[in-house]
């Protein structure tokens, strides 16, 4: 694919890649005095590795310093965590296949050392990661549908770009926020979901 | 590396210290290389959890995973003495064999255990409890299990196995029932590791179906190095040397996470690793080659 305006004849659709740049905003707001952000990820998982492109210059744009931890094998994820504890404010988690899948032993390490763990996905909150901005899959699936509809009443694949869901989610983990004493801001506590 | 990730390290190292004393049993005591532990170490995780999530008590769990760790280990010498199949071979069957069986005990790639009733939840809770009590609880039980199987590598049915490894037909020609031995040495291996592979579930958190992909290599890894530092002579020092090498593993781990310093990447971690375990193995050696080759000019 070319670009996201310039696509083959007949592909389109919704992107749900997670919005680094929104992700990383979103920790300033909730930790305004944060300046280092510890990444667990594993460097043999695609989807991670490109994340971490965009995350390595958004972290500098935005004045964070990152600390990058790489299990390659879930055994390895508990040193990872431990390796990060005394080095950084938060810990952020990209989509990525092994940390996700371990993220209630990573949260819960974590918030033992005191330290909040940001998600790219929305489902790891409920797994006990503090918080995570990003899209839900039924809006995804909703947006997806919306395009399809169009499509079916005749505009042309071609006339429609690739783009991200219009509407971005806020996730919250209740019991993590209160382990930590956030205070969310008013904004942010009317539109999120909460688990 | 700060305190927390060295005792970190120091309870890894002991749990597989505990894989480690499961692969000397079969690839030192018996001369079997067995693969098998890559499948008996997340078989061992899976069914713990998979019974604590379901209700049942942690110590039963764990027994079961114990069990099931011998039933794998018992499979892998069946096809290979009862068949006449190669060793490596039966034992890659099995492994292969219990990734789809693991997926079926737990019904999911994986299970998360925290908050859930584990053998270690008196003690997780306490503060700095990775930094104490955690470790201790590892040291107690490696201690414990170092213990019993030294007590039956001294028995008489130890050195029957021994001699079994040592010189199949010599021990054959003795009256040993050479086959009995590889049964049971297996199960007890594997038996082992899958009690290492609960132990893992439950101090980590979680069972995941990929958990033992490079068990084998840690293991040997870990019994090798200590073999390496220790240089053992009696079956005691061995079993001391492999938890001493497996704990040394995990530093060199904890280190290599930390490699950024070095201006390398994160992600040449397991380059890191692997330098730091060969040097580890190396340097025992050249040690001795220097004090030979001292030796040899003193003289006239």
């Amino acid at each position: 694919m070319s670009s996201l305006k310039n696509h083959p004849e007949n592909v389109t659709g919704v992107k749900d890649a997670p919005p680094i740049k929104k992700q990383i905003e979103f920790i300033k707001t909730l930790l305004p005095t944060a300046k280092t952000i510890g990444v667990i990820y594993n460097p043999g998982d695609n989807g991670s590795a490109s994340s971490l492109e965009t995350m390595r210059k958004e972290a500098k744009v935005q004045g964070f310093t990152l600390v990058e931890v790489t299990p390659i094998n879930s055994s390895d994820i508990q040193a990872a965590v431990l390796q990060l504890v005394g080095k950084v404010d938060a810990i952020y988690v990209p989509l990525d296949n092994m940390i996700v899948s371990a993220m209630k032993t990573v949260s819960s390490l974590a918030l033992k050392h005191k330290l909040p763990v940001f998600s790219a996905d929305s489902g790891s909150v409920e797994s006990g990661a503090t918080a995570c901005v990003g899209y839900s899959y039924p809006q995804v699936g909703l947006e997806t549908g919306e395009l399809v509809a169009n499509i079916l009443k005749g505009e042309k694949t071609t006339e429609i770009d690739i783009a991200s869901p219009g509407k971005i989610d806020v996730f919250i983990n209740r019991k993590a926020l209160e382990t930590l004493n956030i205070s969310l801001p008013e904004t942010i506590r009317n539109q999120a979901h909460f688990y | 590396m700060s305190l927390l990730s060295f005792m970190g390290a120091v309870e890894l190292g002991l749990l597989y210290g505990l894989v480690a004393m499961g692969v000397l049993l079969s690839f030192r005591v018996l001369d079997f290389p067995d693969l098998t532990v890559n499948g008996s170490f997340p078989l061992g995780a899976s069914v713990s959890a998979i019974l604590i999530v379901s209700g049942v008590n942690p110590w039963v769990a764990t027994v079961c995973a114990i069990f099931a760790g011998m039933i794998a280990g018992f499979l892998t010498a069946w096809i290979s003495v009862r068949w006449n199949i190669l060793h490596l071979l039966a034992s890659i069957l099995t492994m292969t064999a219990l990734y789809s069986v693991n997926l079926r005990i737990m019904g999911r790639p994986n299970i998360g255990l925290s908050g859930e009733n584990t053998i270690f939840s008196p003690i997780e809770d306490l503060p700095y409890s990775h930094l104490f009590f955690m470790p201790i609880a590892m040291f107690v039980i490696a201690g414990i299990v170092l213990l019993c199987v030294y007590r039956f590598l001294s028995s008489e049915k130890g050195l029957t196995m021994r001699a079994t490894g040592a010189n199949m037909r010599m021990a054959k020609a003795q009256g040993v029932f050479v086959n009995q031995q590889i049964l049971f040495g297996l199960a007890m291996s594997n038996g082992l590791v899958a009690l290492a592979g609960a132990l893992f579930a439950q101090s980590q958190g979680f069972a995941d179906v990929n958990l033992g992909v490079d068990t084998i290599m840690i293991g040997l890894a870990a019994v090798i190095v200590g073999e390496a530092i220790f240089n053992p002579r009696v079956i005691l020092t061995a079993l001391l040397a492999c938890v001493v090498g497996s704990i040394f593993y995990r530093m060199a781990i904890a280190m290599a996470l930390n490699a950024g310093f070095l201006g390398l990447q994160s992600s040449d971690l397991q380059l890191v690793t692997a330098v730091i375990v060969g040097v580890a193995m190396i340097t025992p050696k050249l040690r001795s080659k220097i004090i030979d080759f001292k030796s040899s000019r003193s003289k006239p």
